[in-house]
């Protein structure tokens, strides 16, 4: 009894024991299972995906595509005084523009401004008085059935300087052809119709897209020692320019400043023509002339694009200097231009003569003044500078073209402008939706790329002011259409630049294990053991209860 | 027989002058000046011309890699390439380190030839500006509010851009500053972005340090042509030391790549693909490694002033204005 | 039975996660006591082999720099002072036999002037005797130094250029004369030089302890252990933070061959890189490749005798200490050395030129590089990574016993054994503190002692007292209440102690433990028998302990245990030389109470 006692009593010892012990370490373990498993590894999930606001992915990647198939700008054209409409739906379509046709009779007080004014001139101007008055931006086709403009021009259609065209001809019934060709001058194009968008070199040196650009006048004297040129800028620009500048209010907002650069000199090696006594700069020099030249001229804080219109007055021991053109003739002119850049005017100002070589100490001696001074003659230089400009812009630079009037008063007509803001309404629905287009695939790509609420918001913003401003632009509104389409085109760079946008520090696969390998399976394989060995021990208990 | 005669005479002279019109016509198109571009080059289409020129390293060891890069921007700057339109970012300042025995300056050449600072060098990121943040911003246009013009990469889809990196790198990345690195996947991916933006034409990429070609493993947008001056696996040797300075002085893939630029002029006609093959293995020690597969163009009928140089198009004025018939409004 | 089912239990409720086998356990402690001693042994002789072989070209590393910008020799040196080396060295001469071997600093002062140093201070320091702590008998010197502040660059940095004067009564009769002079040249030439990126501090420091007095002064660590017997000034002229420091004597004028020192105190041991740096230029510029052998078991030999002592090899260990690292170049002279082709003072110039240019080069403190290592020849050497394992072998018997004694001893009583020992350490601290306090304490008593004898006579002898006392007095105290289990814990936690302390000890100063460790270990391991009856083993012990004692007493004799002790005390004293004292003497208590263990 003795001896069997403590066997048996020890046995049961041990089955209680076994049983009993492990319940709370049980507990213990499964409680560090659940808080791993359904709170941890949750979390450390939410953590670690890259944040991402939803998009309106349909429509950002749609929206390119249905302008580039759909967009057509409206422009609304009225005949007056014509006796039969155009064939047709009353309206079509050129490259992108949506003519539509309005007919109707010429009011009492446009027929006496026809047929009263003395020329075409005056009709215009009486025209355009009338226009600004009223603020009509419809173009408007004048039937000009007058034998002496008849003949003085021939059956022509002319545009004026506003945005009346005048219809010379003796029949009032409408000509097609004339009006086929009017209406290409309308939007810009060449003979050929080109398709615009910027598949074509040229166009694309046209000036990049900006909600305002800078317009910077530099006057350029290298030897002040000999010839200190001056400029009466102010008034030029009050005279000259700003008109034109305020007139392109629609279009941008062009800031005007103005320099002068003393000891500049400009990169060229002029050759004296020994026949003619000028000195030449040869047409390949040109290209080279403007790098080292640029560095001087100041680099404002502004973010706009700048166009630099430089007039250099020749030095006294190169005088006069001229430009040759690629034939190798002079050019009369004097000027060239580099596209989305500026212009260059050398301007031969008077050396006196007989300074040329006498020191400074001579002359000094002397008690004169020790250089010579020249007012620059603002006139020449704002004729080359407004004709530059409007070629930088975007316009043809002719100062005389078939069937389009003569500039009186103004170097900027009105429907020029409206063709300038057309463009670039064009330009910003393009680039936006393209924008968009590339944020979306570049999304879609990079997984990496955080997304933040402020980006939705602007993609969001961009998106709804695209689809307004595409309706403005159907029915031909421009200022509305402008409107929105800048305020798309602003939203647009902002959401697809905003600085959180960076794709996050990328790490290749096998780092990323190595990073969560240690930290997990410490933590991990110890509890799934022990679940295992729980879920064991519950077995056998059951087991056991079962087998009881 | 006179009407023979004459006929005759008649034809040969006809024929003279049409020789003589052809070969004038021959000779003319030859002898034109940059305008036309002769049949064997292909038309490039890009209307400007950047260049991002990075130097990651830091300390005075690495005197070689500022020289490196500063070698580069001069030869970029002397084909035509306006510093408005160079981004230079150079990790440390070597000319004005004390260890410097001749400060303000940085050579490139044990026969301390060129000064390659100079007194006109515009660096744009400078120091500690320069990491794989602001490389990356830079890239994709996303930088800061506030930041100048002359920080920015304001390049167009017109744009052919040289991107041209050195330093100290290894299979899969490069090190900027001794403390941080750029995966090849991230440097790809900001290359999409810009692609995605249309802010290049052509890029073309040239990267020396060492395992340098594993830095364009990973491209994947189009129109990029790249070259590195090592394969996976290999090192970038230095070429040679200066013992007045004490330091290695310029790597030997840029020295022998310097060499060709130098004899490369503004209207030179070589091409890019003498330029890939410019360092053999007897010069280079190591193998250059070239990626083409995203190219368009045969490289060897791109000109070398495609991407090292930039040509400003001209337009002479033909017209002005009569002042005197314009009368404010 | 009952007992080992129990165990077996309780290890299962120890947790869920192990599960521990004492089947296994068994196994072991028997493979143990069987296989131990013979494993232990077989060990000991392979670690000590192995060490021997790492001399062996073979089978240790090439030298080469770590650090990457060091650039070492590209830039060409252009020193072409010699000339005024010669000068300046027959001036110092000649002030020296005018001043009568004692060279006061304000000439010294006045040369730096000349030179265009202007930026100059002076700084007294003084050391009192420490057996008699007299002021009579108290030493005084005083250091001058220049700072040449860098041109362009801010100043945080600086480097020490130290040439130490030793004037006459100082018992050294080479005076570095010459050293001086070629620093004062060096000093011409580096003053025009613009590529100075960090201040250069040039030292003409008095004695060796000359650059303690400094280096103390210049980092401002005014209140140690040692400030009641060492005084100095404050430095007020402040270079930068030092990166490094050469210090460089010439032992005569001329000089046939160039060595460079690098031991520092405790067997500190500067960065391989810049010790790399100076041999670099030292074969470079002047020595012809020298036939090096490819097995140098003597030179390792006598690196570790070096190392072991824990004495600085130079006024470079007082800069290790203060973690600058640093390094000593000197010219050795032999007979007939003018005879034969002395080295130029235009190459020992551009050594030093070629260090400090590659200095200048620094960014960093020097860290790259390996701090510990045992070097043979010139471009060779051995790497912690290649000198531990074997080290780690000899010492691995101690351990090994130990284990087997705990895991075979069950109901070790270990309270009791701790107790005893910290009673051992007790009794250190005590004999330390004797020692310390020697004067007051002891000297009454003794100076009657051993009447006419000196007083460093007394030093050991009073040493001797306490040893005997300690021992004495736990013999006593362990007459009583000796318990087998009570000795077995005392062994086997002396044991375990000496292990840690030996393996810890093996970081700092590797040669110590070797030479301690060949000692030791097989004394405490094998020379234990327990089985023995207990008288033979008690006169086993007495007879070892006798030898030991006696073979260390004929060895050295009283005059150099005198020496000895006297030597350790001042150095651990003045500038912490401690490692071997506390190897020897801390190992030594360990061992003593291992023998009581057994004694009793």
């Amino acid at each position: 009894m003795g001896d069997q006692d403590p066997g048996e009593s020890s046995s049961s010892a041990n089955t209680t024991e076994v049983e009993e012990a492990p319940s709370w370490t049980r507990w213990t373990a499964s409680s560090y299972a659940v808080v791993m498993l359904l709170l941890g590894i949750p979390l450390w999930w939410k953590t670690t995906t890259v944040q991402r606001v939803p998009l309106p992915y349909y429509d950002m990647l749609t929206l390119h595509n249905q302008f580039q198939n759909e967009l057509l700008i409206g422009i609304p054209i009225q005949f007056k005084g014509f006796s039969g409409v155009l064939e047709g739906d009353g309206y079509q379509n050129v490259s992108g523009y949506s003519f539509k046709f309005t007919y109707s009779v010429m009011s009492a007080t446009e027929m006496d401004l026809v047929y009263k004014s003395t020329d075409l001139y005056h009709i215009d101007r009486q025209m355009c008085a009338m226009e600004s008055q009223t603020h009509n931006e419809l173009l408007k086709i004048y039937y000009v059935g007058r034998a002496d403009l008849l003949k003085e021009y021939g059956q022509q259609v002319i545009l004026g300087n506003c945005r009346s065209i005048y219809y010379i001809g003796n029949k009032s019934q409408i000509d097609r052809k004339r009006i086929d060709k009017l209406l290409l001058k309308l939007i810009g194009a060449t003979s050929e119709l080109q398709v615009q968008d910027s598949s074509n070199v040229k166009d694309s040196l046209q000036l990049p897209l900006s909600a305002g650009y800078d317009i910077l006048l530099s006057l350029l004297v290298p030897e002040p020692e000999t010839l200190e040129s001056t400029w009466e800028i102010q008034r030029g620009v009050k005279d000259y320019l700003d008109p034109m500048v305020k007139k392109l209010s629609r279009f941008a907002e062009f800031t005007v400043r103005s320099q002068v650069l003393y000891y500049v000199k400009l990169n060229v090696m002029p050759r004296l023509n020994p026949r003619t006594g000028i000195y030449e700069i040869p047409n390949e020099q040109l290209p080279l002339v403007i790098n080292p030249v640029e560095s001087k001229l100041s680099s404002f804080v502004s973010q706009n694009p700048a166009l630099n219109f430089l007039t250099y007055t020749a030095p006294c021991d190169k005088y006069p200097l001229q430009i040759l053109d690629d034939t190798g003739s002079g050019l009369v002119t004097n000027a060239f231009l580099v596209p989305q850049w500026g212009g260059i005017f050398i301007y031969n100002a008077p050396c006196p003569q007989g300074q040329k070589n006498e020191s400074l100490a001579s002359q000094e001696s002397e008690g004169n003044e020790w250089n010579a001074k020249h007012e620059v003659s603002m006139e020449q230089v704002m004729a080359v500078v407004l004709n530059q400009f409007r070629s930088l812009i975007g316009l043809s630079d002719k100062t005389k073209e078939d069937g389009v009037l003569d500039f009186r008063g103004s170097t900027l007509r009105d429907w020029e402008v409206d063709l300038l803001v057309r463009r670039r309404l064009r330009s910003l629905l393009f680039t936006s939706a393209n924008t968009l287009q590339s944020l979306g695939n570049l999304l879609d790509q990079i997984t990496n790329i955080v997304v933040t609420e402020k980006v939705g918001w602007e993609v969001e913003k961009s998106v709804q002011l695209l689809k307004e401003a595409y309706e403005y632009a159907s029915k031909g509104n421009l200022a509305d259409g402008q409107a929105y389409a800048l305020e798309a085109f602003k939203s647009s760079e902002i959401a697809f630049h905003h600085p959180t946008n960076l794709a996050q520090l990328y790490f290749p696969d096998d780092q990323k294990y190595a990073i969560y390998i240690p930290l997990f399976l410490p933590v991990g394989i110890p509890v799934l053991l022990s679940l295992r060995i729980i879920f064991a021990a519950m077995k056998k208990g059951s087991n056991k209860v079962k087998a009881d | 027989m006179n009407n023979c005669v004459s006929h005759i005479l008649w034809k040969m002279s006809l024929n003279t002058v049409l020789l003589a019109g052809v070969i004038t016509l021959l000779v003319g198109s030859g002898c034109s000046g940059q305008g036309t571009i002769p049949k064997e080059f292909t038309q490039s289409n890009h209307t400007n011309n950047w260049a991002v020129l990075v130097d990651t390293s830091r300390f005075w060891f690495n005197y070689r890699h500022v020289a490196n890069v500063l070698s580069i921007y001069r030869s970029v700057k002397r084909l035509g390439i306006p510093d408005s339109q160079i981004i230079l970012m150079v990790a440390d300042d070597m000319a004005c380190n004390p260890r410097n025995p001749t400060p303000a300056t940085v050579f490139n050449n044990a026969n301390q030839n060129i000064d390659v600072y100079g007194d006109d060098v515009e660096v744009d990121y400078r120091g500690y500006e320069v990491t794989v943040e602001n490389f990356v911003r830079l890239l994709t246009g996303r930088v800061a509010a506030g930041t100048p013009r002359s920080k920015r990469l304001l390049s167009d889809e017109r744009s052919n851009i040289l991107i041209y990196m050195t330093g100290h790198g290894g299979d899969g990345f490069l090190k900027f500053q001794d403390s941080e690195e750029i995966t090849n996947v991230e440097l790809a991916d900001a290359f999409e972005q810009m692609w995605q933006k249309k802010k290049y034409n052509e890029i073309f990429f040239m990267v020396d340090t060492c395992q340098a070609a594993s830095m364009y493993e990973k491209f994947y947008s189009p129109n990029i042509l790249a070259v590195a001056s090592s394969l996976v696996g290999e090192d970038s040797l230095s070429h040679h030391v200066d013992s007045s300075i004490g330091v290695y002085i310029i790597d030997r893939y840029t020295y022998y790549a310097l060499e060709f630029l130098e004899t490369v002029r503004p209207d030179s006609s070589k091409t890019m693909g003498q330029f890939l093959k410019v360092c053999p293995k007897w010069a280079c020690i190591s193998t250059v490694g070239v990626r083409r597969d995203l190219f368009r163009r045969d490289p060897d009928k791109v000109r070398i002033t495609d991407f090292f140089g930039s040509v400003r198009k001209i337009q002479t004025t033909t017209n002005v204005f009569n002042i005197t018939n314009l009368v404010s409004i | 039975m009952r007992a080992s089912t129990e165990e077996g239990e309780y290890n299962d409720k120890m947790g869920i996660l192990t599960n521990p086998n004492t089947d296994d356990t068994n196994r072991l402690v028997k493979l143990l006591q069987g296989k131990g001693g013979a494993f232990g042994l077989v060990c000991y002789l392979a670690g000590i082999v192995w060490l021997i072989f790492l001399a062996n070209a073979d089978y240790n590393l090439g030298t080469y720099f770590s650090e990457n910008a060091l650039l070492p020799g590209l830039v060409v040196e252009n020193f072409d002072g010699a000339y005024y080396a010669e000068e300046f060295t027959k001036e110092l001469f000649q002030l020296d036999t005018d001043y009568n071997g004692k060279i006061p600093p304000h000439e010294f002062e006045a040369f730096f002037h000349r030179l265009g140093l202007v930026e100059t201070e002076l700084q007294n320091y003084t050391i009192t005797d420490l057996i008699s702590k007299r002021k009579e008998d108290e030493g005084t010197g005083t250091n001058v130094f220049a700072v040449l502040r860098a041109k362009r660059a801010a100043g945080t940095e600086s480097i020490v250029f130290n040439a130490p004067y030793f004037p006459k009564n100082k018992q050294i009769s080479r005076r570095n004369l010459a050293g001086i002079g070629i620093m004062f040249a060096l000093a011409d030439y580096f003053r025009h030089q613009v590529y100075w990126a960090k201040d250069i501090v040039f030292l003409i420091s008095e004695a060796h302890l000359g650059s303690l007095a400094w280096v103390k002064g210049h980092q401002e660590i005014m209140e140690d252990w040692s400030s009641s017997v060492f005084r100095f000034d404050n430095v007020h002229t402040k270079a930068g933070n030092i990166q490094a420091s050469v210090n460089f004597i010439m032992e005569a004028t001329d000089v046939c061959s160039l060595q460079s020192k690098f031991h520092g105190i405790n067997g500190q041991l500067p960065n391989l890189d810049l010790v790399n740096l100076l041999n670099k230029f030292i074969v470079l510029d002047h020595e012809k490749r020298p036939d090096w052998p490819e097995a140098d078991v003597k030179k390792l030999f006598s690196f570790m005798q070096m190392q072991s002592t824990g004495t600085p090899s130079g006024s470079h260990g007082f800069f290790l200490k203060y973690g600058i690292e640093s390094v000593t170049l000197v010219g050795k002279t032999s007979k007939n050395c003018k005879a034969r082709n002395p080295v130029s003072y235009s190459d020992i110039g551009r050594i030093l030129e070629a260090t400090f240019r590659s200095l200048n080069n620094l960014l960093e403190r020097l860290h790259q590089s390996f701090f510990f290592y045992l070097k043979t020849t010139p471009n060779r050497f051995i790497s912690i990574g290649l000198y531990f394992p074997p080290i780690a072998l000899i010492l691995f018997p101690i351990a090994l016993k130990a284990a087997t004694i705990w895991l075979s001893k069950q109901g070790l009583n270990t309270t009791r054994g701790l107790f005893t020992l910290m009673g051992l350490h007790a009794h250190a601290i005590f004999l330390r503190w004797v020692l310390n306090n020697l004067n007051w304490i002891l000297l009454p008593f003794l100076t009657t002692a051993i009447p006419g004898a000196e007083i460093r006579t007394n030093v050991f002898a009073s040493i001797c007292g306490g040893l005997l006392l300690t021992i004495l007095s736990f013999s006593i105290f362990l007459h009583w209440n000796v318990e087998k289990e009570i000795r077995e814990a005392i062994y086997c936690f002396c044991l375990l102690e000496l292990a840690t302390g030996l393996y810890c000890l093996a970081l700092f100063n590797p040669s110590l433990v070797v030479f301690i460790g060949v000692v030791v270990s097989p004394l405490v391991t094998f020379l234990f028998f327990w089985d023995m009856p207990e008288k033979q083993r008690y006169w086993a012990k007495a007879l070892l302990l006798s030898i030991f004692v006696g073979v260390a007493y004929d060895w050295l004799g009283l005059d150099g245990l005198i020496y000895f002790v006297n030597k350790y005390y001042y150095e651990s004293e003045v500038y912490g030389n401690f490692l071997f004292e506390l190897g020897w003497i801390g190992g030594g208590v360990l061992i003593l109470g291992v023998f009581i263990g057994g004694l009793i």
